[in-house]
């Protein structure tokens, strides 16, 4: 694999972040669900997925890079087992509604251990590790250059919206309302 | 003179206050430093949010499981 195509996978792993950061926040204002303290959790490491790839666009595919990512993945991946295994019991309905028979944890340990995998399977090409400077604009080309913007927005939108959700305490366990709005008012 | 909206000394007393919020904006930071900034400040805050969330998690993650049986 290229450096040049690798830097291409790399933008494309950065709209598959901001694709599931959109989506929890689908489920957080169309069907009026707020996150709870794991999944902000778990809201954050997938954000942080996405710094590996944001470095590999800028100076070029590197191992650490890959294992930034990596670390972020397993830490995500522990997170969301913890929350499945909280509602493992029958009878336990769980948090917040289903999507295609699954809630948003057991989809965010799915979508980590995925990334594991992707990570791992990515590190097996050694090419694109080579100096290969033609083919390395600073910036990756427009494409990455949107892909790294959108996910800095969307990371900078959640602060925002967790401060409106949370508030200046500490973010209640089972959150019904905007804390801070409800302060306002 | 209004009274603040923000009870700092209230705010100060409480546990981990702001958790979630500040570790967005770690996040947030961590990215721009990424993609403008120098790559060793990059990866040292990286770790700094990254054992910053591994705490929270234990600290959530000593809460008593409220198992129905």
């Amino acid at each position: 694999m290229t450096q040049t195509r690798a830097i291409t996978l790399n933008a494309l792993s950065l709209y598959a972040v901001a694709l599931v950061l959109a989506a929890a926040y689908a489920a957080q204002f169309i069907l009026q669900e707020l996150p709870c303290p794991l999944c902000l959790l778990q809201r954050i490491l997938f954000a942080a997925l996405a710094v590996g790839p944001i470095l590999n666009i800028r100076f070029g595919p590197r191992p650490s890079h890959y294992a930034m990512s990596l670390l972020a993945a397993v830490a995500g991946a522990v997170a969301s087992t913890r929350q499945v295994l909280l509602h493992i019991m029958p009878g336990d309905a769980g948090y917040g509604s289903a999507l295609l028979g699954y809630h948003y944890y057991t989809w965010a340990l799915l979508g980590f251990v995925t990334a594991i995998v992707l990570l791992a399977a990515i590190l097996l090409f050694d090419r694109q590790f080579e100096q290969d400077k033609a083919a390395l604009p600073a910036t990756g080309g427009a494409f990455a250059q949107i892909a790294v913007w959108l996910v800095i927005a969307l990371t900078a939108v959640n602060v925002a919206t967790t401060l409106l959700e949370c508030g200046f305490d500490a973010c209640a366990d089972n959150p019904v309302v905007y804390e801070l709005l409800k302060r306002a008012a | 003179m209004g009274e603040s909206i923000i009870d700092w000394r209230s705010i100060l007393r409480r546990d981990q206050p702001m958790e979630f919020t500040i570790l967005f904006l770690g996040t947030a930071i961590v990215m721009l430093i990424a993609w403008r900034g120098q790559r060793p400040l990059a990866l040292g805050l990286f770790g700094a949010v990254l054992i910053a969330c591994v705490a929270t998690y234990l600290h959530h993650a000593t809460d008593t499981l409220k198992l129905s049986f």
